[in-house]
């Protein structure tokens, strides 16, 4: 038997019956998640739903869920980016339960910095082909393999949507620059 | 959801509900794959054909195995549909340890490509031969990770795939026949590439076909924005069904490819580049409606740069 990680324990506990199982991996990922839905979205209670939809969808897809170098945050922010992009969509499924949670205020988060900088504003604004990428590749540093393991595509595939999403983050970027007036 | 040191009372809320949720009982698979379980009932089945080393299947029920074995068959199954192909026959799946051989037959003659998914449980070396013939070997198999990828298979006849690894070392291996069609560059971006050149004009033509050919198939693009290089985006469903690859391989990559290594090298100048490229955000619907406006309304603003062909 191979060493697991604690993801990967847990993960296997939880499908098993263990419930607390399943709280730790939440525990554990929460506060990451938490910030690059915020990213996406630029708000907060749509963050805190596109988190909650990622972990339902884990348990609802757990055949697909998927392990890099024993960790489960790569899937789960893929599927937070998905589920950011498609929200109105993702939390019809999981109305019923959404719609019991309270809504958080966030006020005196000492953890978590909202201030929109322009990366994450020009990040927004990609596609969720753009934006899963980016996030795993730039953002969680996995290497092409990795995401590719994750995203279930070719590593070629990965370096050319890779190469094409830096350029599309580039290319938002920059007109940014161009917003000073020109006094000339 | 995102204190620190004091869950909030949504995270709170939340974290029950998931604890309750798995403490239902064991993860019952609501649909099950229908290529998993013709694989593994084909493992099965086949299991006598089996040259060296053990096969695992007292072993399916350990949660690494399930996991490999549904990364395997997840990875392969979602390369063939990424490449907008089908399976051709069924699939052979195998949880095994050690050195396998898998005998796949002769090719389908309406198959294209053989496919192979392959899920780690332990870490161990592999080497991947086809008809015997060394194609790729790896040592980096993390457990819980998995791949695929398609494998050069030549000549008539019966063809066979081997996994080498050490004795004991377990993993999880999906084959599949499929048709895969090969996407050609359209006459329009072989001719716009035909002086090794790309314009903006070139480029924006091209997404302009690519975008084009997603409305058509049904998967029109949204949030079109013509900056330096053009920024869309695109509905998950057209990446997984292979419309993506198959607009963006025939109309667009091979010019969008060219215009960003133009523009990475310098051969545009950044500063003009800014000077002359506002981000410009059309107004319409639809990608198709936008990109006409955009021929007709940007480009001739854009005469003065010197990068315009």
């Amino acid at each position: 038997m191979s060493a697991q990680s604690d993801d990967q324990r847990d993960w296997a506990d939880a499908l098993s019956g263990d419930g607390e199982a399943f709280g730790r991996i939440f525990d554990r990922h929460r506060h990451r998640m938490f910030r690059h839905a915020y990213g996406v979205l630029g708000v907060v209670a749509d963050a805190d739903d596109a988190v909650s939809i990622a972990f339902l969808e884990a348990w609802r897809r757990a055949d697909g869920v998927r392990f890099v170098h024993g960790s489960m945050l790569p899937w789960l922010l893929v599927t937070a980016t998905n589920a950011s992009r498609n929200l109105a969509r993702s939390s019809r499924r999981y109305r019923n339960m959404l719609s019991r949670l309270p809504a958080d205020t966030h006020e005196g988060d000492r953890y978590v910095d909202l201030s929109d900088g322009d990366a994450l504003s020009a990040l927004r604004s990609l596609s969720p082909a753009d934006q899963r990428i980016l996030t795993l590749c730039v953002l969680e540093q996995l290497s092409e393999k990795d995401a590719a393991s994750v995203l279930r595509i070719p590593v070629g595939t990965v370096k050319s949507r890779l190469s094409r999403a830096k350029a599309r983050l580039a290319g938002q970027l920059t007109p940014r620059a161009k917003e000073i007036p020109n006094e000339q | 959801m995102n204190s620190e040191s004091t869950p909030s009372t949504r995270a709170t809320q939340f974290r029950q509900a998931l604890v309750a949720t798995a403490n239902l009982g064991p993860y019952v698979r609501r649909r099950p794959s229908f290529k998993l379980v013709v694989g593994l009932v084909v493992a099965f089945v086949i299991a006598g054909t089996v040259t060296g080393g053990t096969v695992a299947y007292a072993a399916i029920a350990d949660p690494d195995v399930v996991a490999a074995n549904a990364g395997a068959s997840g990875t392969g199954d979602n390369y063939v549909t990424s490449q907008d192909g089908i399976l051709v026959g069924h699939p052979f799946a195998r949880s095994a340890s050690g050195t396998q051989t898998i005998d796949v037959g002769a090719k389908p003659t309406d198959a294209t490509s053989l496919i192979e998914g392959f899920g780690c449980v332990d870490p161990g070396h592999f080497t991947l031969l086809v008809d015997g013939r060394k194609i790729d070997s790896f040592d980096d198999c993390s457990p819980g990770g998995s791949g695929a990828s398609p494998l050069t298979v030549s000549g008539n006849g019966d063809h066979s795939v081997t996994l080498q690894t050490q004795r004991g070392v377990r993993f999880a291996v999906w084959l599949s026949w499929a048709r895969i069609p090969k996407f050609h560059d359209s006459s329009a971006q072989k001719q716009a590439l035909a002086d090794s050149w790309t314009t903006r004009d070139e480029d924006i033509v091209g997404f302009g076909r690519f975008a084009g050919c997603m409305a058509a198939l049904g998967h029109p693009l949204g949030d079109i924005t013509l900056g330096l290089v053009p920024g869309y985006s695109e509905p998950v469903s057209a990446v997984n069904d292979g419309t993506d690859q198959r607009c963006y391989t025939t109309e667009y990559r091979d010019i969008d490819a060219e215009w960003q290594t133009e523009i990475s090298q310098g051969a545009v100048g950044a500063a003009s580049l800014a000077a002359c490229t506002p981000a410009e955000k059309s107004a319409t619907s639809t990608g198709v409606q936008r990109l006409v406006l955009v021929k007709g309304g940007l480009l001739p603003r854009l005469d003065g740069c010197p990068w315009i062909g």
